[in-house]
């Protein structure tokens, strides 16, 4: 997930020496098709293109459990219980394409060094689908890179989640108890 | 139109078919999850942020 595109990406995948392919989604892709609203997440398929087993938020290759589940999988057995994560609304398809078109809009003007406008693009985008913290995070990297570099502010993340996400109460976008948007439908599962 | 929605309350949808997407590999061209059929797989989602 970079929606500033994938130089972001390089580094990370190089201090890690892939030896897997490692693709890029910089519009949201797969956060829409899968219906999740941040990362790291784990999914495993099998063989006949089938999800058998995902972890939503948190998943980590640090985490043992993490690892013996893919472990397992990939020995052939059964990978044990998923994790419950609740399911977030879905936007609606109209929605979803301005969520999209507004992230490339983001994409192109950063390109161009109009950094502040990118940054209002991915704000509308926001607006629009605002427990999606892939988005807001792409924010936060584009406003305050040394919290992002050389190492990231977990703490600082938090407290800046908690300041927005009052703002947003109080301006009435988000309730207490999360984004409730006109245009969204209540279960991010697949049909 | 509306979205199909399910009576689900988590989104862990195993069970169900990856969709297939096709996306830019990071070192040039794409990639289309449908073309990883017949092995199992991880799919690890990450940002650098």
């Amino acid at each position: 997930m970079e929606h500033s595109g994938r130089a972001a990406a390089q580094p990370f995948v190089a201090a890690a020496s892939a030896t897997f392919p490692t693709v890029v989604d910089e519009h949201g892709v797969t956060s829409d098709s899968l219906g999740f609203k941040a990362v790291p997440n784990g999914v495993l398929v099998d063989e006949a293109g089938v999800i058998r087993w995902a972890k939503y938020g948190g998943f980590s290759v640090e985490n043992a459990e993490d690892v013996a589940a893919v472990d397992r999988f990939l020995a052939g057995d059964d990978p044990g219980p998923s994790h419950d994560a609740a399911a977030p609304y879905r936007l609606g398809p109209t929605e979803r394409e301005l969520v999209a078109t507004k992230l490339r809009l983001g994409q192109v003007l950063a390109g161009l060094g109009r950094g502040g406008e990118a940054v209002a693009a991915w704000r509308d985008a926001l607006r629009l689908d605002p427990e999606n913290l892939t988005i807001r995070k792409q924010i936060w990297a584009a406003e305050h890179p040394e919290k992002f570099h050389p190492t990231i502010d977990w703490d600082w993340q938090r407290a800046q989640l908690k300041a927005e996400r009052e703002q947003e109460i109080a301006d009435g976008i988000c309730g207490p108890d999360g984004c409730p948007v006109p245009w969204a439908t209540p279960n991010g599962g697949m049909a | 139109m509306e979205e199909t929605v399910t009576t689900s309350n988590t989104m862990v949808n195993v069970g169900s078919p990856l969709p297939d997407v096709v996306l830019p590999r990071l070192d040039g061209g794409e990639l289309r999850f449908g073309e990883l059929r017949g092995k199992r797989l991880l799919l690890f989602f990450w940002g650098s942020w």
